[in-house]
């Protein structure tokens, strides 16, 4: 995210954070996001199985 | 007043009480006495009941001079860490927002103590809401480390850890959600229990993390934090997460000692990125100690410490910010700037990234289960080493450098913090010893052989 982006996220959510935290802030964001990257998003919703054991009841 | 009686075990005065060679009205006025003398130099105490305490010490005397005898904890001066509601008496959760709350009732685990003849003496210092601090900007001025004034108490309960070191009280409660029990015990010297998650209500506590916090018992001996534990364990409707188990003593095992256990090394966890030298060296000291005592002792394969970190940073911020969205919205500035900080982040997690954090416990709890099927215990750092400067702690320091108590909150197993050493500059450094879900007792039993065989528990900072 970019500094605008992170400071327009803060305004919708309500927040008022004044402009001298708001490059620690963006340090906060970034280290928070890198974390949630790390995240596994499997099992997606996608079907991956084969066309012969998806007609598995 | 002489250090003899401030730093008495539990254990100790228990026994001196129980037969009349202690009266519980002189162990408290001395305590008092001790806390006014030295507290205004550390903070440790928001709030003391002195009167309080003085007339429930009188209650206890007479009820045990009557044959009334309840048990080790009648007429034992305890404190509480301020997020522990207590019927009459501010509790503040060490915010300006809460500033003039007085609860109406007795937290759960408050509530077990003072049935067991407990004598209260005060509220201890916590970071606001047991996630800022240390912020100079506190409502409440952070508590002042004993061994070092410029040091990190340790956060959050750092009024029980300076307390306790400083010889104020004889045994204490915490809070844990990410290290706020054992962080506070490691940096001040003293012993702290993480129980397993469900064995101690948190009904009447004020809450960080709905799914990560802990309630538990922080004292100077493992033996001290297992006769409180006999108190506080127990069924509570009240929390939804308390779980009924058999009854335990968890005093019973703690003289069994170590041989024969299979200790496993945290080695996951002990890395020279999350913990300092002086850290690294007490781990391994304490790894030969087991060795010694004729446990076996070898390397366990626990998952890294950020996938631990990454799931408990991401499920407390959206479990805390769900508490305080409203109050951040419309009185941000009223918190001090750590705490304002930090849940501020709440607004940048989605729900399918709390979905997947919540997911990532689930195989991190998966992962360990079928690692400790070969060990008993697994020993790990207790801290990222000796308390830090109190100046120096950023606002996202660990975020960035994941703690390695992090862990245990996120499986819910029992952790308890030891000394186990002095860094070079003159601070303690401890380990920490996990175990399988509500295997307490067996965490206790392994910290009570380790300390019986070293002393670093017997340490006291330079106070009064």
């Amino acid at each position: 995210m970019t500094p605008d982006e992170i400071t327009k996220a803060l305004s919708d959510a309500g927040l008022t954070v004044p402009d001298d935290e708001l490059s620690t802030m963006h340090d906060g964001v970034a280290i928070l996001l890198a974390l949630i990257e790390r995240l596994d998003d499997s099992p997606r919703a996608t079907n991956t199985v084969s066309s012969d054991e998806s007609d598995a009841s | 007043m002489s250090d003899d009686l401030a730093y008495l075990t539990i254990a100790e005065a228990a026994r001196r009480i129980e037969t009349r060679a202690l009266s519980p009205v002189d162990l408290t006025e001395a305590l008092i006495a001790r806390a006014q003398a030295v507290d205004p130099a550390l903070g440790s105490f928001v709030t003391r009941t002195d009167d309080a305490a003085r007339a429930a010490a009188q209650d206890a005397e007479k009820e045990i001079a009557a044959g009334r005898y309840r048990g080790p904890l009648h007429g034992m001066p305890i404190a509480l860490k301020e997020a522990f509601d207590t019927a009459g008496v501010r509790t503040t959760v060490g915010s300006k927002l809460l500033c003039d709350r007085v609860p109406s009732t007795d937290a759960a685990a408050w509530a077990r103590l003072r049935a067991a003849g407990a004598v209260l003496l005060g509220k201890l210092e916590t970071t606001e809401f047991c996630y800022g601090g240390p912020s100079d900007d506190s409502f409440f001025k952070p508590a002042r480390n004993p061994w070092n004034a410029e040091c990190y108490a340790g956060g959050s309960s750092s009024g029980a850890g300076v307390s306790l070191a400083s010889g104020l009280t004889m045994g204490a409660l915490g809070t844990d959600t990410g290290g706020s029990i054992r962080l506070p015990a490691a940096y001040c010297g003293i012993t702290g229990l993480m129980p397993s998650y469900g064995l101690v209500s948190r009904a009447g506590v004020f809450p960080l993390s709905a799914t990560l916090d802990h309630v538990g018992p922080m004292a100077r001996t493992v033996e001290d934090c297992a006769i409180l534990l006999n108190v506080l364990a127990g069924f509570d409707a009240a929390d939804p997460d308390s779980v009924a188990r058999p009854d335990t003593d968890y005093t019973d095992g703690l003289g069994i000692g170590a041989r024969g256990l299979r200790v496993g090394l945290a080695g996951a966890l002990a890395q020279e990125d999350a913990v300092a030298p002086d850290g690294l060296t007490a781990y391994r000291a304490a790894a030969d100690t087991f060795r010694e005592l004729g446990a076996e002792v070898r390397e366990a394969a626990l998952p890294s410490l950020t996938d631990f970190a990454t799931a408990q940073i991401i499920i407390t911020l959206v479990e805390g910010y769900a508490i305080h969205e409203k109050d951040l919205q419309n009185r941000r500035a009223d918190y001090s700037y750590h705490s304002r900080m930090r849940l501020s982040l709440g607004p940048f997690i989605r729900a399918v990234d709390y979905a997947r954090a919540l997911r990532l416990r689930e195989k991190l709890i998966a992962d360990y289960n079928a690692v400790m099927a070969d060990f008993d215990v697994i020993l790990a750092p207790g801290a990222p080493g000796p308390a830090p400067k109190a100046a120096g702690v950023g606002a996202f320091q660990f975020f960035s450098k994941p703690l390695v108590t992090m862990p245990a909150n996120v499986l819910g197993v029992p952790a308890l913090g030891l000394p186990a050493g002095m860094s070079t500059d003159g601070l303690p450094v401890a380990v920490q010893l996990m175990g399988k879900r509500f295997d307490d007792a067996l965490v206790l039993q392994a910290g009570a052989a380790f300390q019986a065989a070293t002393d670093w528990h017997t340490a006291r900072p330079p106070v009064g």
